[in-house]
């Protein structure tokens, strides 16, 4: 009972007193069940149960039940699926579009339409935020109308660069400004609604959303049919008035600008659509100067937004809340992915009213790898956020002394199997590693002890588990191998007695005797594989290409990162300088492989900001990375946290996630928190 | 006739529609000089038609050149918008001018 009086005491004290229980009920039913039920009817009696037998009048009466008509009969109906149907008009919107059976499965296609998205889950997620508790009212000096109209101008840029991704959702996508089309000035108007309510909204909550942001990964905030993300709209909305209140850091924005002209003057138009799957919300669609600027300042002024968020509330970051909502997002994510796996219902409302990139998994059973990613879009961010979690609240508890209660440790443990389920191998040891770290970093041992004690002992267990379960002949060979496996070879190689070819006998020198051009084979590859053949010879040192093959093979990313390579076919300056900001499409669609479809991404973050930024991007990032870390080398708890995330995202894509990188901004800047913690109670 | 003219032009004969009646097995031919158009019937079914003579013939049937179904459908999604940006300005009058009190 102690639970239950904790938690209703917890409740109480999240959500604001104004409104009654009713009115939340209320406002449950509005978004849950009016919008779904409209027309169709709730509990329909014309309706039974769905089966095999009335699958053909489902397919000849579309767009006359809503979801809720089916919901009595059919709510532990394990046969059915219920899934989007993204291109619906507003009339069909919530009701039952199409209907097929699939490997013994009923896939129940609901409507759902591109402005009804947009108002319904904006509504929503505002609501989420009517939830943060109030705080110190904060002043903005342009509160509402100048960042809204700009937000609006903005957005419009999007919609007109990535045209091509939204014309098969919408019938009747019309890019003009006209009042003939409703599509785009309801969607305008809608922004507008969102900060014309989020205005009121902010300027009490503002100085608390740090405290409450781990509910992001619950809440993803992508909108079903719109390449665009709720939460960063929001902090881009925050990004301005940084701007405007002369509180963002000039000299990275001079870099970005920088690197955004260079951009921009190497950038080549195309007509081509990249499939965005689960990167929705976060990633480019499109190859036009219109899609790459909006890009460019969506990036810049979320990160900028963030920041100053951070920035502005650091008197009010409360350490103990923080903890106990990472502690309370992971368990939901745990709770909710269970139900959305048992319940096609439950699994359909959650996709939609939490934002998520792609929709829940629809079993309890692991697969891909023996992984369960539950609510997650990837099972690696699932299990990276559980086991930071946990790192998190033991390092909280040894170096803040901030205790954990009954509650928390039921939460923890909830989370603690969070991460068995994701079988995150690599989160599971980092995040032992770095408690190990912590202790030793703790110790009284001097500084040069430490450092080599964990720099010798860290290579050492790598080594040992490396060469226990691969030859280092093999892992040295794996990274090139898998390249050339997903490269489609532009000439036929010969086959030696036993028709095996050079790239079977791995001897990939061989290669190099052919033309560049005649290969096909990129030019990442071509000069790994040079380096590889020809690289220098230091004595006791290996080859830097063997070492890293031999380093990916171990950790399950040599078939990853082997892609990469076999992708990877920049110019000069796209090498230096990047393509820009959550642009991949030419990445991933202007080099022909065997993998120029479906969704391979690079799983590493690192790679990802090398396709963004360059070479020259990624030292610029290492250098100021590692220059914030080294002046903080003595906050044990700081690098512990940074460090375990950057080890992570090396073999990742984590960033890709504005979730993701939310955290990694806000964990970034966690030395400027003050270490005396302020308690909420 | 008006109809027909909005819809299609007027680049036809009504007699030849009235002949059409009468043949149930009449198939239409292509029009090259006659630039498709695509027609909507009210629940908002798409046809592309190919000459003045089909087009006249849905036209007659309920279709139109303009998808009232799908032009509704936004509008009202746009009328919504603007009634809770407007109730939500009135609330926020109310509350200022209580305030004030």
């Amino acid at each position: 009972m102690e639970y239950f009086g904790f938690l209703k005491e917890l409740i109480e004290q999240m959500l604001p007193n104004k409104l009654s229980k009713l009115g939340y009920i209320i406002i449950f039913l509005v978004f849950v069940f009016i919008p779904w039920t409209l027309n169709g009817g709730i509990f329909n009696e014309d309706v039974s149960l769905v089966s095999e037998e009335s699958v053909p009048y489902f397919q000849t009466n579309t767009c006359d039940y809503s979801i809720n008509s089916i919901v009595r009969d059919n709510f532990f109906n394990d046969k059915i699926e219920i899934l989007p149907n993204v291109d619906s008009s507003v009339q069909c919107f919530g009701k039952i579009n199409g209907v097929d059976i699939v490997n013994e499965k009923i896939k129940i296609y609901i409507g759902t339409n591109l402005n009804v998205d947009f108002l319904l889950q904006s509504l929503f997620f505002i609501f989420l935020m009517y939830l943060i508790p109030k705080t110190k009212t904060y002043i903005f000096k342009f509160p509402f109308f100048f960042p809204s109209l700009l937000i609006i101008v903005i957005v419009y840029l999007h919609l007109l660069g990535e045209r091509l991704f939204y014309l098969p959702l919408s019938d009747g996508f019309d890019i003009g400004l006209n009042f003939q089309n409703f599509i785009i000035p309801s969607l305008l108007l809608v922004i507008f609604l969102n900060f014309y309510l989020i205005n009121d909204l902010i300027k009490t909550r503002f100085l608390n959303l740090i405290n409450f942001f781990p509910f992001i990964f619950l809440f993803n905030g992508s909108f079903n049919n719109l390449n665009l993300n709720f939460f960063v709209l929001l902090f881009s909305f925050i990004g301005i008035n940084a701007i405007v209140q002369n509180k963002y850091n000039k000299k990275i924005s001079l870099i970005y600008l920088t690197f955004s002209i260079i951009q921009i003057y190497n950038f080549e138009t195309k007509n081509i659509v990249f499939d965005i799957d689960k990167l929705k919300g976060f990633v480019n669609s499109s190859q036009n100067y219109p899609s790459l600027i909006f890009w460019m300042i969506i990036f810049y002024l979320f990160i900028i937004g963030v920041v100053f968020t951070i920035n502005e509330s650091l008197e009010y970051i409360d350490l103990s809340l923080i903890k106990l909502n990472f502690l309370i997002t992971g368990a939901l994510i745990l709770i909710f992915g269970v139900f959305s796996a048992i319940n096609p219902f439950v699994n359909f409302y959650t996709y939609y009213f939490f934002g998520l990139n792609k929709t829940a998994m629809k079993s309890l059973s692991s697969t891909d790898g023996n992984t369960w990613r539950g609510l997650a879009s990837s099972a690696e961010a699932a299990g990276e956020f559980f086991a930071f979690t946990v790192l998190f609240v033991v390092l909280l508890y040894f170096s803040k002394k901030i205790e954990i209660n009954n509650f928390e440790i039921f939460l923890l443990i909830l989370n603690l199997f969070g991460l068995l389920r994701s079988n995150n191998f690599a989160s599971t040891i980092s995040l032992i590693f770095f408690i190990v770290v912590y202790f030793i970093l703790k110790s009284r041992l001097n500084f040069g002890l430490k450092v080599g004690v964990l720099f010798f002992g860290s290579i050492l267990l790598f080594a040992v588990y490396s060469l226990s379960t691969f030859s280092y002949e093999r892992a040295s060979k794996a990274l090139l191998q898998n390249a050339y496996k997903a490269t489609e070879i532009g000439i036929e190689l010969p086959g030696d007695q036993f028709s095996y070819n050079a790239i079977d006998n791995l001897n990939f020198g061989e290669i190099l005797s052919y033309p560049e051009d005649s290969t096909n084979i990129s030019n990442s590859l071509y000069f790994l594989t040079k380096r590889y053949t020809y690289g220098p010879d230091i004595s006791y040192l290996p080859n830097s290409v063997a070492l890293v093959s031999a380093i990916s093979l171990p950790i399950n990313r040599s078939e990853k990162w082997g892609i990469f390579i076999a992708k990877y076919n920049p110019d000069p300056q796209s090498l230096l300088f990047g393509y820009g900001p959550q642009q991949i499409t030419e990445y991933y669609l202007g080099h022909r492989t065997k993998y120029n479809s479906g969704l391979v991404l690079p799983h590493s973050s690192l790679l990802d900001y090398l396709i963004f930024f360059g070479i020259v991007g990624i030292l610029l990032i290492i250098i100021y990375l590692a220059n914030s870390i080294w002046k903080n080398k003595n906050n044990y708890f700081y690098f512990c946290l940074i460090s375990f995330l950057l080890i992570n995202l090396i073999k990742s894509d984590s960033l890709l996630y504005s979730s993701s990188l939310l955290l990694f901004i806000f964990i970034f800047n966690f030395y400027k928190i003050d270490t005396e913690v302020h308690n909420s109670k | 006739m008006e109809i027909i003219i909005n819809n299609c032009g007027s680049g036809g004969s009504l007699e030849e529609l009235e002949s059409l009646k009468n043949d149930p097995n009449f198939v239409f031919q292509n029009d090259p000089n006659f630039e498709t158009l695509t027609l909507y019937d009210s629940e908002g079914n798409v046809i592309n038609v190919n000459s003045w003579l089909e087009c006249a013939n849905y036209v007659n049937g309920g279709w139109s050149i303009e998808n009232l179904n799908s032009y509704n459908g936004e509008l009202i999604i746009f009328i919504i918008t603007l009634g809770i940006c407007g109730v939500f300005w009135i609330f926020k009058r109310i509350n200022r001018a209580n305030v004030t009190e």
